[in-house]
């Protein structure tokens, strides 16, 4: 029956050039989608070889002064490479993200930050490094990204597809003639609601196959795409087949439909985004703008031997190299602990993250188009967790810096080439994005279709005991009297 | 006529659930839109009301010091909310929300609350905008495609035809109760917007409620028209859900990632290097080895008659800081010119296709009603900066001539005269300001009022031609 069901949803398409439309509509713009992920891939492959690139330039530029003995550039006499201050600037190391394999279906993700950062002892991760500026009339139309086509818009092409099903076939009397044809109408609809899904799922998975060609994605990460979005389609179908079996015309089941995606795609989600941002209720950022600022003012007040204890607190490695002019010592160590003031903001902002990252867990429990877009974030290894995972990479890459030179200052020591080289080699130059794998959410999926199923079948059995109160007797009338009145 | 079939069409919603859904859905909607965005709003004017405040007294409460030291300590500004912000937020989320203002340089907002929101950005917030604009729109889309679709099919407009019903009465009646439902829906949302609301600002919201009464004419003039035109339930649902999907979600993102595509704005590396290259060539302070500064220098010591600067009755430091900001100003005028005249022309572009879609024009109109478009922000970065300005040239001037000599850093400033400073006072622009920018958008939801208003006469006229078929 689903074979004859699925012609049956092939030929009504094949004779509807605007239902085709809409699978056309969502074929391009999810292509388009794919062909833009591409190019954010480019352009952020790009920003990290521009990074490396200048840095290769001042690396070299470096060298060459270096080997003709020079202290620093012409043009700058103040420069004096052999002074720490003058080889952290002059070792200008990148740390660079790498996207992952999938990065680019998810390009409108939430993220903060850069994906190449020069690394010196005055790097601050929480500034706005990013290699884009951007318009905020364009900004705040948001990204069309794979993840957002195939997570609104395919749902809407079910929809679509199916917007008579059932309906149409019991206000018409369609439905009854074929109860009294083959006893079963039931089996009939789940048939159209099966086909109605094997068209999305094909739609979604020639998506997830253009996302593949274009992409460098393994065969790992291109299956677990796949079965997401099988999953998801699931999910709608699921649904479509309950409505499809309770609604008495094609307006109620448009208008069911359409208030299940309001309210899955639409309303869940944005109860979400009200508390994420009720989480950082207070936010207009006085720790990181008022308080860091007069924090860090606040060391120049510090007696010197607290300023020391502080720093060997945090640095161990330093412990025991104070020099005999404290005083002097102290005030470079002030000059270095804002790295702890940030540190600790930080792990502040770390730990609210961290409840936002629970509250978006819970929310996916609560709507499957959450759970789905959450879990293609985390396959393409973007969104806020990614982001703050490299933010502590450069943090620590800082930390390193710092710790290096104040130990240099504190040694009094002239800085020679070996010493640039040995600066060089304490970035490391790119950190992965962090994949998350998605067997939590592609669980909650199927639950969730399950839940659908089961609801189908609640409705069903509903139906199936009030037709027999109510069809039977109508079956003691002539033919033509029963679909009339069916149909009235 | 119009009255009886008006009526009917309201009966036949409620009759048979799918007012009720509709109602029902609206109303949660309605409420709940209304009450986060209010309870946002009131946070939100609550936490920078003490974000400012925690700066003032950070101001305040330092010791005192050296007027430049105190220039680069610098002040915090916090951006307000616009006037109605809490029925269209608009860009406010995307645009940073605390600004630096020191010494030296001009810096740009940053802290967006957009990163609030964090893995949850994809989605709208649900705040009066979104519904009125996307949910509304939608929701008349899912009750009305088969409004005329489905008396044909079910034969039921032969029987009006019969009865006498004119088409064009049967196709305004189906309008206006369209219309009705969106307008019973917006409703909802500014009323209980304006009964969680500590003040009202009544002209914007009833230009607020204007533009939308004239967006949802157009909307449901669109379905009706759309229902009668084309045969078949299915495909006038499967078209409608099309033009939804593109005006509310496609469209948008589209038009904006071809703004960025066909006028690119630039890198900020090289936009930030383009700019440090122009203030290099210029005066600055910390360096003496600057030529323009030895000719400000010798300018200086011939206005007072003196031979050295150790005679100098002033300081000449704080006079050659306020000569190189007077010309960073100028290269930031330049350089963020260039960049908000950028900015203006990519929205220009982006405006045009205000007549291909009405959501988008009905969007801009509704940000700019609200006080939180474009325009405004780039209103409160030109009075940020000019705030800058003046706090700059306040703590050079003192440093010049409150009383220190040339190449006294120790010297300290009153307290009474760092008390003197005023905070940053934002003023919203006026809504007839805020409006004069969207002629385009104005002039392309007219048209779309006025075309489809057309187009139902013109479809009406074809359905008594060709009778039910």
């Amino acid at each position: 029956m689903i074979a004859a069901a699925l012609g049956l949803e092939l030929r009504i398409l094949a004779r509807s050039p605007w239902r085709v439309l809409v699978l056309l509509l969502v074929l391009g713009t999810g292509f388009f989608a794919t062909f833009q992920g591409q190019l954010d891939v480019r352009r952020w492959e790009d920003s990290v070889e521009a990074g490396f690139a200048a840095q290769n330039e001042t690396v070299a530029e470096t060298r060459e002064l270096f080997a003709a003995g020079e202290k620093g550039p012409e043009e700058r006499p103040w420069v004096d490479l052999s002074d720490p201050v003058w080889q952290d600037w002059y070792a200008a190391t990148r740390l660079c993200r790498t996207p992952a394999p999938l990065a680019g279906i998810a390009f409108a993700a939430a993220e903060v930050g850069t994906v190449a950062i020069r690394i010196n002892r005055w790097t601050d991760p929480t500034l706005p490094q990013g290699a884009r500026i951007e318009n905020p009339e364009l900004a705040a139309a948001g990204g069309l990204d794979l993840v957002t086509v195939l997570a609104l818009l395919l749902p809407l092409m079910i929809l679509a597809l199916g917007v008579e099903l059932g309906g149409y076939e019991r206000a018409t009397g369609i439905l009854p003639m074929i109860r009294v044809q083959s006893g079963r109408d039931r089996t009939w609809l789940t048939a159209r609601c099966i086909a109605v899904g094997v068209i999305g799922a094909a739609v979604g998975l020639s998506l997830v196959a253009g996302a593949c060609a274009l992409g460098s994605m393994n065969a790992g990460s291109g299956l677990a795409f796949a079965t997401l979005v099988v999953a998801y389609v699931a999910v709608w179908t699921a649904l479509l087949g309950a409505v499809a079996l309770r609604v008495q015309n094609p307006s109620q089941g448009a208008v069911a439909m359409g208030a299940a995606w309001i309210l899955l795609c639409v309303l869940v989600p944005a109860i979400g985004v009200e508390r994420s941002a009720a989480l950082a209720a207070d936010d207009f950022a006085i720790d990181l703008t008022v308080e860091a600022r007069d924090a860090g003012q606040a060391y120049a007040d510090w007696e010197d031997e607290a300023v020391l204890a502080r720093m060997q607190e945090r640095f161990s490695d330093l412990q025991g190299q104070v020099p005999e002019d404290r005083s002097e010592a102290a005030d470079v160590a002030r000059s270095a602990l804002w790295i702890v003031g940030l540190e600790e903001l930080l792990a502040n902002r770390r730990e609210r993250s961290g409840r936002q990252s629970r509250l978006v867990g819970m929310m996916s429990l609560a709507s499957p188009a959450v759970a789905f877009t959450h879990a293609l974030e985390g396959l393409a290894g973007r969104g806020p967790e990614a982001a703050r995972s490299f933010q502590q990479s450069v943090v620590e890459a800082t930390s390193a810096r710092i710790s290096r030179y104040v130990q240099s200052t504190w040694s009094s020591q002239t800085l020679d080439s070996q010493d640039f080289e040995e600066l060089l080699t304490i970035t490391p130059a790119t950190v992965g994005s962090l994949v998350r794998p998605a067997w939590k959410e592609g669980g909650l999926l199927g639950a969730w279709a399950l839940l659908f199923v089961a609801l189908a079948g609640i409705l069903s059995r509903r139906r199936r005991a009030r037709n027999l109160v109510t069809t039977v007797p109508r079956l003691q009338r002539p033919p033509s009297t029963q679909i009339a009145g069916s149909a009235r | 006529m119009i009255g009886a079939l008006f009526c009917n069409e309201w009966l036949a919603l409620l009759r048979d659930g799918r007012g009720a859904v509709v109602l029902v859905i609206g109303t949660l909607i309605a409420v709940a839109s209304s009450w986060t965005a209010a309870s946002t709003d009131q946070r939100e004017r609550a936490s920078q009301a003490a974000a400012t405040e925690q700066a003032r007294q950070a101001w305040l409460q330092r010791p005192a010091d050296n007027p430049h030291s105190r220039a680069h300590y610098g002040d915090y500004i916090f951006r307000p909310n616009g006037p109605l912000a809490q029925l269209d937020s608009g860009l406010q989320a995307v645009t940073g929300r605390a600004l630096f203002t020191e010494a030296h340089r001009q810096n740009d907002s940053v802290h967006r609350p957009q990163n609030a929101a964090a893995a949850l950005l994809r989605f709208d917030r649900l705040e009066p905008s979104t519904v009125l604009q996307l949910l509304i729109p939608l929701v008349l889309v899912l009750v009305g495609f088969g409004s005329v679709a489905w008396e044909r099919e079910s034969g039921r407009l032969r029987l009006l035809w019969v009865q006498g019903v004119r088409p064009l009465s049967l196709l305004a009646a189906k309008s206006l109760a369209l219309w009705s439902l969106g307008m019973v829906l917006c409703l909802l949302v500014v009323g209980s917007q304006l009964a969680f609301a500590d003040h009202v600002d009544w002209i914007r919201t009833t230009a607020y409620l204007v533009l939308h009464s004239t967006s949802l004419w157009v909307i449901a003039v669109l379905v009706v028209c759309v229902s009668s035109r084309l045969r078949g339930l299915g495909t006038s649902a499967a078209v409608l859900l099309c033009l939804w999907v593109c005006g509310a979600i496609v469209f948008p993102r589209l038009v904006s990632m071809t703004a960025n595509a066909v006028d690119p704005l630039p890198d900020r590396d090289a936009f930030l290097a383009a700019m440090r290259e122009d203030r290099e060539k210029g005066l600055d302070g910390h360096n003496p080895s600057d030529t323009r500064r030895v000719e400000k220098e010798e300018q200086v010591l011939a206005e007072y008659g003196v031979d050295s600067k150790e005679n100098l009755p002033i300081n000449l430091d704080g006079l050659m800081m306020q000569a190189d900001e007077e010309y960073g100003n100028k290269v930031w005028d330049r350089h963020f010119g260039n960049l908000e005249d950028h900015y203006l022309r990519q929205s220009g572009f982006v405006g045009m296709f205000s007549f291909l879609n009405p959501l988008q024009a009905t969007d801009r109109l509704s940000m700019s009603i609200a006080g939180t478009d474009l325009h405004s922000h780039l209103g409160f970065l030109r009075q940020a900066e000019s705030y800058r300005r003046g706090f700059v040239k306040t703590l050079n001037d003192e440093h010049a001539h409150g009383g220190s000599k040339t190449g006294d850093w120790s010297w300290k400033a009153d307290p009474e005269f760092y008390a003197s400073f005023e905070s940053f006072d934002y003023h919203t622009p006026s809504l007839k300001d805020s409006l004069s920018h969207r002629g385009w958008d104005i002039a392309a939801l007219v048209t779309w009022m006025v075309g489809l208003t057309a187009l139902l006469f013109g479809t009406a006229r074809q359905l008594g031609q060709r009778g039910v078929l």
